[in-house]
């Protein structure tokens, strides 16, 4: 009796893990030349595990919407434009050899590498390209990239010239930065498996969801839902032996719990995690020397949004003399700062990243704590504390408001409080309050709020529309949360966008950011790093303000630290 | 007893409709939805509107209420929004998993506490049953999540090193094999591929271990405390005095006389438990990054994938009550006394 149970619970312990398993074996096709791309004719070693919070999705870019799907889906192809980044995104060939600007700069034409197959053997051609425009621009898709289709000429996003040459069709002339990102960032889909597919159910597609084709370096081995995403070395890559793997394998281990993943990079359960905070990269400096620390810079930010509705915060001298009132530095030394002094974190002046170095504009000085100038600026605007309570009033009204955030986010907790502190020392009355996630985002785009402490990560090419551009009827603008309009603020939006060349339009954004600074909108704190942690025993690893997983092919292990000999 | 069972059964559908229309009116009252996380900056109103319109949350609430009452009474649940899959297939990949792990969690909880309850109650006030208290009220007070932590640190993190460290320094390879337990996860996810039928097997039931325990161990303690005051009770009746005065071992009069009767309250809690292996593997998975059905609810919440919330609900308030029926059944063949009708 007791082995027979014992029988049943060994096989139900052996079935539990079944069930959602896609392990995916590419059927087997000719290499272009005719036979079977060699497999070993690369040198390969090693795994990379990484510890990954979420598991993806949805792996067919048209469709999906997370970071975690795209970390992985960009690694079954070769990028259509490669790009890397050293002030701005230095644009190099991919899967497109070469692109060019017509004299008007409305036509991009660009030119595909011949190469390129599925794994199942199909070329990849102009066709699939336009077929995922096509996917990308159809509204039953419901793309959430559909907002790059919305400057390319219908019929012509793109027009196919030949196999290998297409044409896209601009409706006007903008930055080149933006416009061919609009043209190359993403995942091309299989026009050969998904042409006769439902458009309306295409997220759910078994091509997309669970067992997507390769043209990249990987493939994808095994999917077993909110456990593992194995890549291996894609044995029928037809592309330059430059992007074929130098590891075995990367394994994305699904491990939702902070702590969990910290403590797994500890104990070498896994050789990568994203996303540590500064005090544990303290005691990980400290204490596992195996444990490299990388930096990927001014990656995310934090502010105070003042809602300009609010008549409180009408004033500009108001919102200048808030902004003399705190003392972002010490926010900084007390809640960015590693025990060695390490700052993790650079003043914030506006919303365009200091990564981009040459649109930054290095000039704007990030105002300074003085506390007698915020006062006399306060008095200025008519806020004095007339009844001697310790809060500024004016006409019988107290200068008191609600500051709210994430919860989720412990750092802007903390700094909650440190505000409160700082503008209570010259008559400011704030009340705290923390919300859940979607509950905050929710009321900051109904404009519900009266500050609210929140952040944007950093977009690596400017387009300052969404966020500073006056909203209209016509226009709604639903992330401007401060309902921000000025008008010498929209003329240089309109400039700086109709201007072509990035070079060109960087002195343009300059002056944006300096007129929005005047103007105060946001109460700016900072620019935060991200700290990625990695074992010491990789090599060549590209972690930057792109990526912490950029191009995984050409990472490595030199042979006398290999860990997996398998 | 089957007209009892009928009616039991009847009794689950304003109970599962209740619990369905609850979670459905908190998730219509909680702001935002999951068109959101497809917002950016970038993207434009009209997108926004085409994603709404695509889940259907452009239709009315009480429309979409009837909807999913009518979907769920002939147990169609829909596509995942968030994973555009069938949620009965993504719930089916994850309860196995829940109810593996229930079973272990069971296995430590029951054999632990009968055994714990029984010696507190035979050796009552010494200081094995005063030292057993302690211990377990120290665990019965330890939330189930602080207590998974602690395992893994002290279990998957400082004693497994100490092993590890013991076999590279030449000691035999199997103390590593059978004792270092992983801290996460069903399988061990690099080296799963290449290892033998038996050694996958090893690898999945050392997997299991600590999640099961973390689940199990808090619970025993309550259930020792209830097994010892329901023994203490027992063994003071009359019908065990007689059984001792015709002179039968002790361990006979424990066994077969006082222990059958004193473990009808304990079965009550089997079946009250069942809502307790579903919520508190909420914590306890998403701790050990196990696959299943508590771990799927709140990463549903999360995304605010509706269909897939109020399926979860739906399976986890039917295999609940389904629970409790299955206790108040079983009551019948441990005591002849009782009798349904």
């Amino acid at each position: 009796m007791q082995s027979r149970v014992l029988i049943a619970l060994s096989l139900a312990l052996w079935a539990s893990c079944g069930g959602s398993e896609q392990s995916t074996t590419p059927t087997t096709a000719p290499a272009p030349n005719g036979g079977e791309a060699p497999a070993n004719a690369h040198e390969t070693r090693d795994t990379l595990v990484i510890g990954y919070p979420a598991d993806a999705n949805n792996l067919l870019f048209v469709v999906s919407e997370a970071v975690w799907d795209t970390n992985v889906s960009n690694s079954l192809a070769v990028p259509i434009i490669d790009s890397e980044f050293d002030c701005s995104l230095k644009k190099k060939p991919g899967l497109f050899k070469d692109w060019k600007w017509s004299d008007d700069g409305k036509i991009i034409t660009v030119t595909m590498r011949d190469d390129i197959s599925w794994e199942d053997g199909t070329k990849v051609s102009a066709q699939d390209v336009a077929f995922t425009w096509d996917l990308i621009a159809d509204p039953e898709v419901a793309s959430p990239r559909l907002n790059w289709v919305e400057r390319l000429v219908e019929g012509k996003r793109p027009l196919i010239v030949n196999d290998t040459t297409l044409e896209w069709h601009f409706t006007e002339a903008y930055d080149r930065d933006t416009q061919t990102s609009h043209i190359s960032g993403g995942v091309l889909a299989p026009m050969h498996l998904l042409k006769d597919a439902d458009r309306k159910t295409l997220r759910g597609h078994e091509v997309n969801a669970q067992s997507p084709v390769s043209y990249g370096p990987w493939t994808l081995k095994t999917w077993e839902k909110d456990q593992r995403i194995v890549l291996e070395p894609n044995p029928k890559f037809t592309g330059p032996d430059e992007w074929r793997p130098n590891l075995n394998r990367v394994v994305f281990k699904i491990t939702p719990e902070y702590q969990t993943r910290l403590l797994e990079l500890k104990k070498g359960a896994i050789d990568m995690m994203d996303d540590i905070n500064i005090a544990d990269a303290d005691r990980l400096r400290r204490e596992h020397p195996e444990i490299r620390l990388v930096r990927r810079g001014w990656r995310s930010n934090d502010y105070v949004a003042w809602n300009l509705q609010n008549p409180l915060f009408a004033d500009k001298q108001v919102r200048h003399a808030l902004a003399k009132a705190v003392n972002v530095d010490e926010m900084i030394g007390k809640l960015l700062t590693s025990e060695t002094g390490e700052s993790y974190a650079k003043r914030m002046v506006g919303t365009i990243t200091p990564a981009l170095c040459g649109v930054h504009n290095e000039s704007i000085t990030p105002i300074a704590q003085n506390v007698e100038e915020a006062k006399a600026m306060f008095a200025k605007a008519g806020w004095t504390d007339s009844n001697g309570d310790g809060i500024l009033d004016k006409g019988g009204k107290k200068f008191s408001f609600t500051l709210s955030t994430n919860s989720s986010n412990s750092v802007r907790v903390d700094a909650q409080v440190l505000l409160q502190s700082q503008l209570k020392a010259v008559g400011v009355e704030v009340n705290l309050e923390t919300l859940d996630t979607n509950a905050f985002y929710d009321n900051l785009r109904k404009r519900d709020f009266d500050a609210a402490l929140a952040g944007w990560s950093a977009a690596l090419y400017v387009d300052p529309t969404p966020l500073w551009q006056c909203e209209t009827e016509a226009k709604k603008h639903e992330f401007n949360f401060t309902s921000y309009c000025n008008e010498d603020v929209d003329a240089l939006i309109a400039k700086g966008m109709a201007t072509a060349d990035p070079k060109e339009a960087a002195p343009v954004w300059q002056e944006l950011q300096a007129k929005i600074h005047d103007d105060q909108p946001y109460l700016n704190l900072w620019w935060k790093d991200e700290i990625v942690g990695l074992n010491e025993r990789f090599e060549d690893y590209q972690i930057d303000v792109l990526s912490a997983y950029g191009h995984l092919h050409k990472w490595k292990v030199p042979e006398d630290k290999v860990k997996y000999k398998r | 007893m089957w007209k009892y069972i009928g009616r039991r059964l009847l009794l689950i559908i304003p109970l599962v409709w209740g619990v369905v229309t609850l979670i459905f009116i908190l998730l219509e009252l909680s702001p935002g939805n999951i068109a959101d996380k497809f917002f950016t900056p970038d993207t434009t109103p009209e997108v926004r509107e085409l994603i709404i319109a695509k889940y259907g949350l452009d239709q009315p609430a009480i429309y979409r209420y009837f909807a999913m009452l009518r979907n769920l009474a002939f147990f169609q649940f829909g596509h995942s929004m968030a994973q555009e899959q069938p949620v009965f297939q993504i719930i089916m990949d994850a309860l196995p998993n829940t109810i593996l792990l229930s079973v272990v969690t069971l296995i430590v909880l029951y054999p632990t506490s009968i055994v714990l309850g029984t010696i507190q109650a035979v050796r009552h006030n010494s200081i094995t049953d005063t030292s057993i208290s302690v211990v377990s009220l120290f665990f019965y007070s330890m939330p189930s999540f602080w207590l998974a932590m602690m395992m893994q640190l002290l279990v998957a993190y400082y004693f497994a090193g100490w092993i590890e460290g013991v076999v590279a320094d030449g000691g035999p390879e199997f103390l590593a094999n059978w004792f270092a337990l992983p801290s996460s996860g069903m399988i061990d996810p690099v080296m799963y591929d290449y290892m033998s039928p038996g050694e996958q097997l090893l690898d999945r039931a050392k997997h299991l271990l600590l999640p099961g325990i973390a689940m199990g161990l808090a619970s025993a303690a309550g259930t020792a405390r209830y097994m010892r005051s329901s023994l203490l009770e027992v063994i003071r009746q009359d019908y065990i005095r007689t059984a001792r005065a015709k002179g039968l071992k002790e361990r006979t009069v424990i066994i077969k006389h006082a222990l059958r009767n004193a473990m009808l309250p304990i079965v009550t809690i089997i079946g009250m438990s069942v809502p307790y292996l579903f919520s508190g593997a909420v914590l306890v998975e998403t701790i050990f990054a196990w696959p299943g059905m508590g771990r799927l609810i709140v990463q549903a919440i999360y995304e605010q994938d509706t269909p897939l919330i109020i399926a979860a609900f739906f399976v986890s308030t039917l295999l609940v009550a389904l629970g409790n029926l299955l206790a108040d059944v079983s009551y019948a063949f441990i005591d002849p006394r009782i009798r349904y009708d």
